[in-house]
C-alpha cells in the first residue's frame, strides 16, 4: 500500500494532517486578507505556553492549548481591529504568554520533553483520539466559517463598506480570531508551534499569487495545503527526516515558485 | 415613496462630547447630485456616516429614503474616504465587487454565478467593465475609484454616499468620476452625495451644494449658498466668494486663515 | 513514479513477511541501554533495534521519524525507560495501537525505586536493569516458549555480570564515604544514591536538563558550593553541553574538584554491566586522582 497506510500511525498522520491542511488554508487566506499573520504567530506560541502549563498540572496539553489560545483570542480582539492598533497589543500578549511558558518549564521537576515536543510537533506520533479530535474541530471551524463567510469576506476586504452595509464587523472579528485560536490549537501538536505557518500561511500566500478571486484563492490554498501535507509525509516516509521539515520546506519552495512563476501563469499577463 | 431622498430638521450629531454639527436642515430631492463642501473637520464624513446610521444622531429629526437611517442601509451605497488598508492587490476588480454583493447576509454564497453577473453589471454601470479581470494592484487611482463605486452599486442602491472620491485623482480621473456620478443620477435616478475639498471641479455637475463650516451647514443651489452673507454667517466671520472665469474662490475677507485654505487651495496660491 | 512506489511497497511487504516468518522476536528499544539488555537476554532469538544509540542525541529532545514509527508499529516487544524520559515513544505507541505488542517500561516495573523527585535516569540503578532484564526474560519466554530455558540462563548470567558493579560501588564507598556531589544534570542521580552521596544544587540540574534558565541565585549558590569545596564530586553529562555547564565544569576543574563525564546510553558494543563498571571506574579514578 502506498504511503505506509497499512500502519495506524501513518493513517493518523495523513488523516489529521489533511484535516489541518483543509482548515488552515481558508483560515490562513483570510488571515492574509485581514493582515493578521502576527496574531496567528502569537496564538501558536501562546498555545505552546498553555500546553506547557497543562503538562505541568498533568493535564492533557490540548486543555492548555484551547484555554490559552481562546483566552488570548478574546484579549486580542478587545485590543482593537485596525492593523495599526493591533500589533503592539499582540506583542504584549505574546510576551506575557511566553514569559509564563518559560516559568512553567522552569517549574518542571520531572523533565520537559513533552513540552519541548510541542514546539516542533510530531506528525508520526498522533494517536487515533488526537486525529479524530483534530478532524472534529476542523470540521466545526469550517462549518462556522461557512456560516459567517459572506459578511466576513466583505469585512476582510473593505471594513468601511461592510460597516456601511450593517455588518457587525467587531463581532465578526472576535469570532474569526476564536476560529483562528481553534485552528492553531489543533495544528500546534501536529505541525509544531514554530512551524505553524507552513500550513497556515504558506499555501494561502502561494494561492494569493495565483488566484484572482477570493473563492478561487480559498480552493487553491486548500489544494496546495493538501498536496504539501501529503508530499511532506510521503517524503518523510520514503526518504526520512522529520515530516515537519519536509512540509515547511515544500511550503517555502511552492511559495517561491508562485512568486516567480505567478506572473507567467496568470492569463493575459505580459510574458 | 416620498419625494425627498434625505429630509432633516435641526439635525445634530456629536462624537463623544464634541458636537460635530447642529441645527442642520436638509431636503434633498431624489435623483439629485449634491456636493458636500467645507473645510476639514466641518463634519462632512460624520454627516455621511450619520445618514448610514453609523454615527448616532443626537438631536433633531432625520429620514433617509422616507425611513429611519439604518433601516434602509441595504438601499444605500457607501464609498469611504481613502482606500481601505485591507484592500488586496491580487484580487481582480470583479472579485472585489462580487464580495460586496449582499455582503451583509449570512452563509456561504453558492450562487456565485449570480454574484458575478451582478458584479459585472455594476462594473459596467461604473464605466469600469473593461477592468473586470485586472488585478486591483495594476489599476490607476481613478480606475480604482470607479471599481469602488461599482462595489457600492452592486446592491442597486437608491442613495450613493461618496466620501472624497476625487481626492488624490488627477484632473482626468476627477472628470471621469464626476461624469459617472452625474450619469447615475440622470439614468438610474440615484441620489448622490459627494464630499469634496474644492468646489470648482463640481460646479458644472452638481444640482445642490451643502456647505458645512463651523458646526453648521446650508443646503441650496450654488448661487443660493455661495454668497458672501451666507458664507459669513456659516463661518462666523466676513467671507468673500470671488468669481473669476466661471470659477469661485471662497476666502476670508481680511487676511488668510490657514485652516480655511483646505476649502480652496487657490487662496493659498494667491497669497 | 507510481510504479517505483509500488515496487517499494512490495519490497517492504516482503520484508515484513520475511520478518514474521523467521524466528527472531522483533524488539524495539527506545535507547541502546535497553537494547543491550534485551540482546543479552534474548541472544540469537531476538532481533533488537535501538532507536537512540548515538551518544550525540539528547534523548529528551529526540524527534521521531516515520522509519522509527514503522519499526515501532512492527515490533512484538518494545522496551523503554518511561517517566517522561522517552515521551516520544509513548506517542508512537499511541499512534500505532497494537494489543498484541508487549511494552516493557523500566520505570514502571521498578516503581518502588523511583526517586521522590521522579528523576527519569533510572538506568543508573543496576537493580532497575535487573528487574527489566527479568521481565524481558518472561516476555520472551511467552513469545518463544521453545527457548524459555535459554532466556532463563541468560538472565542468570546477566545477574552474575552485575556482581562486579556492586563490588565497585562498595569499593568507592569504602574509599570515599559520604560525599556531597553535584553536576550539570541529574543523569547520575541513581548511582549517586547507591554510593550514599548527597546531591546538592538540584534545581540548576533540572533546569539544565529541561533547557530552561536557572535563576541567578541558584547559579550563585552552585558556584559557591564549588569554590568552598562543599562538594567532593562534579558529574557532567557528556552528551549535552551548554555555555553554562561548560563554565561550571571549568570552574570545578580550576578549584580541583574531581570531575567525571557520564553518558546517557551504553556505548556501541558495550554490555550494560561493562558500561556501568567502566563509568564507576572513571568515578573511582577521579576521586583517587585528587586525593594524591
Amino acid at each position: 500500500m502506498i504511503l505506509g497506510l497499512e500502519y495506524a500511525f501513518m493513517r493518523h498522520a495523513v488523516f489529521a494532517g489533511s484535516a489541518i491542511a483543509l482548515v488552515s488554508a481558508p483560515m490562513g487566506y483570510l488571515v492574509l486578507l485581514r493582515r493578521q499573520a502576527f496574531a496567528a504567530h502569537a496564538l501558536s506560541h501562546v498555545g505552546f505556553a498553555g500546553a506547557a502549563g497543562a503538562l505541568l498540572l498533568s493535564l492533557s496539553p490540548y486543555l492548555g492549548l484551547f484555554a490559552f489560545t481562546l483566552a488570548s483570542a478574546v484579549g486580542l480582539a478587545l485590543l482593537g481591529s485596525r492593523v495599526s492598533e493591533r500589533d503592539v497589543g499582540i506583542g504584549m500578549v505574546l510576551m506575557f504568554a511566553l514569559g509564563l511558558g518559560v516559568l512553567f518549564l522552569n517549574l518542571y521537576t520531572a523533565n520537559a520533553a513533552a513540552a519541548i515536543g510541542i514546539l516542533f510537533g510530531s506528525i508520526v506520533g498522533i494517536s487515533g483520539a488526537q486525529a479524530w479530535l483534530s478532524a472534529g474541530v476542523a470540521l466545526g471551524v469550517l462549518a462556522v466559517l461557512a456560516l459567517i463567510y459572506r459578511p466576513l469576506r466583505l469585512a476582510s476586504l473593505d471594513q468601511d463598506a461592510a460597516l456601511g452595509r450593517g455588518v457587525p464587523v467587531g463581532a465578526l472579528g472576535v469570532v474569526f480570531v476564536l476560529l483562528l485560536a481553534l485552528t492553531v490549537s489543533i495544528s500546534v501538536p501536529v505541525i509544531g508551534a514554530l512551524l505553524i505557518f507552513s500550513l497556515l500561511i504558506g499555501p494561502p500566500a502561494a494561492a494569493r499569487m495565483l488566484a484572482r478571486s477570493v473563492e478561487g484563492g480559498l480552493l487553491l490554498a486548500a489544494l496546495i495545503g493538501l498536496a504539501e501535507t501529503w508530499s511532506g509525509i510521503a517524503a518523510s516516509y520514503y526518504i526520512g527526516y522529520p515530516a515537519s521539515t519536509w512540509i515547511a520546506g515544500i511550503s517555502f519552495l511552492v511559495y517561491l515558485a508562485a512568486v516567480w512563476g505567478g506572473p507567467w501563469l496568470r492569463p493575459g499577463a505580459p510574458r | 415613496m416620498t419625494h425627498w431622498a434625505i429630509e432633516a430638521h435641526a439635525l445634530g450629531c456629536r462624537l463623544g462630547a464634541r458636537p460635530v454639527f447642529s441645527r442642520l436642515d436638509l431636503a434633498v430631492p431624489r435623483g439629485a447630485l449634491v456636493g458636500v463642501l467645507g473645510p476639514n473637520g466641518a463634519g462632512k464624513t460624520t454627516l455621511l456616516r450619520c445618514l448610514l446610521g453609523l454615527a448616532r444622531r443626537t438631536e433633531g429629526r432625520l429620514e433617509v429614503l422616507g425611513k429611519d437611517p439604518g433601516a434602509v442601509r441595504a438601499s444605500i451605497g457607501y464609498v469611504s474616504q481613502g482606500e481601505p488598508p485591507e484592500m488586496s492587490q491580487h484580487l481582480s476588480a470583479v472579485a472585489s465587487v462580487a464580495a460586496a454583493f449582499q455582503g451583509e447576509r449570512w452563509g456561504f454564497p453558492l450562487h456565485w454565478r449570480l454574484e458575478r453577473r451582478h458584479a459585472l453589471e455594476a462594473l459596467d454601470a461604473a464605466e469600469a467593465g473593461a477592468l473586470a479581470q485586472r488585478p486591483l494592484g495594476e489599476l490607476s487611482g481613478g480606475q480604482r475609484q470607479r471599481v469602488r463605486i461599482a462595489q457600492a452599486l452592486v446592491n442597486a442602491p437608491q442613495l450613493l454616499l461618496l466620501d472624497e472620491p476625487l481626492a488624490s485623482l488627477d484632473q482626468g480621473g476627477q472628470q471621469a468620476v464626476l461624469r459617472l456620478a452625474k450619469r447615475l443620477c440622470l439614468d438610474k435616478g440615484i441620489t448622490v452625495l459627494m464630499s469634496a475639498h474644492d468646489l470648482n471641479p463640481l460646479l458644472e455637475y452638481i444640482d445642490l451644494v451643502l456647505y458645512m463650516a463651523n458646526g453648521q451647514g446650508r443646503l441650496g443651489t450654488v448661487d443660493e449658498v455661495v454668497q458672501e452673507d451666507v458664507l459669513s454667517a456659516l463661518y462666523g466671520l466676513p467671507m468673500r466668494a470671488t468669481r473669476v472665469d466661471g470659477r469661485i474662490f471662497v476666502h476670508p475677507d481680511s487676511g488668510f486663515i490657514p485652516e480655511l485654505t483646505d476649502c480652496c487651495p487657490h487662496c493659498a496660491g494667491g497669497k | 513514479m507510481r510504479a517505483s512506489r509500488r515496487i517499494l511497497a512490495l519490497f517492504l511487504f516482503l520484508l515484513a513477511a520475511r520478518g514474521a516468518h523467521a524466528a527472531p522476536i522483533a524488539v524495539v528499544a527506545a535507547e541502546s541501554t535497553y537494547g543491550e539488555i534485551a540482546q543479552a537476554i534474548g541472544g540469537p532469538y531476538v532481533a533488537v533495534r535501538s532507536i537512540i544509540a548515538s551518544p550525540r542525541v539528547d534523548p529528551h529532545l529526540f524527534e521521531a521519524m516515520p522509519a522509527v514509527a514503522v519499526a515501532v508499529a512492527r515490533a512484538q516487544v518494545v522496551v523503554m525507560n518511561g517517566i517522561g524520559y522517552d515521551a516520544w515513544m509513548q506517542k508512537l505507541l499511541l499512534a500505532s495501537p497494537n494489543p498484541r505488542r508487549q511494552v516493557v517500561v523500566a520505570a514502571d516495573l521498578a516503581s518502588n525505586l523511583i526517586m521522590p523527585d521522579r528523576n527519569p535516569h533510572v538506568f543508573y540503578d543496576p537493580r532497575v536493569a535487573l528487574i527489566t532484564a527479568a521481565r524481558l526474560a518472561t516476555v520472551f519466554a511467552g513469545l518463544d516458549p521453545a527457548h524459555a530455558a535459554q532466556f532463563r540462563a541468560n538472565l542468570a548470567a546477566f545477574s552474575q555480570q552485575l556482581l562486579p558493579v556492586y563490588g565497585e560501588i562498595g569499593a568507592i564507598i569504602a574509599a570515599h564515604p559520604n560525599l556531597a556531589a553535584t553536576g550539570t544534570e541529574p543523569v547520575f542521580g541513581y548511582m549517586l544514591r547507591a554510593l550514599g552521596y548527597r546531591v546538592v544544587n538540584q534545581r540548576v540540574q533540572q533546569n539544565v536538563m529541561n533547557d530552561t534558565q536557572p535563576s541567578p541565585q541558584e547559579v550563585v549558590a552552585f558556584e559557591r558550593s564549588l569554590r568552598t569545596h562543599a562538594v567532593g564530586l562534579f558529574v557532567y553529562n557528556a552528551q549535552v553541553q551548554s555555555p553554562l555547564t561548560q563554565r561550571l565544569m571549568a570552574l570545578a576543574r580550576q578549584v580541583h574538584i574531581p570531575v567525571v563525564g557520564v553518558a546517557e546510553f551504553a556505548p556501541a558494543g558495550s554490555s550494560y554491566p561493562q558500561w556501568q563498571l567502566a563509568t564507576l571506574r572513571l568515578v573511582a579514578a577521579a576521586l583517587n586522582g585528587t586525593r594524591r
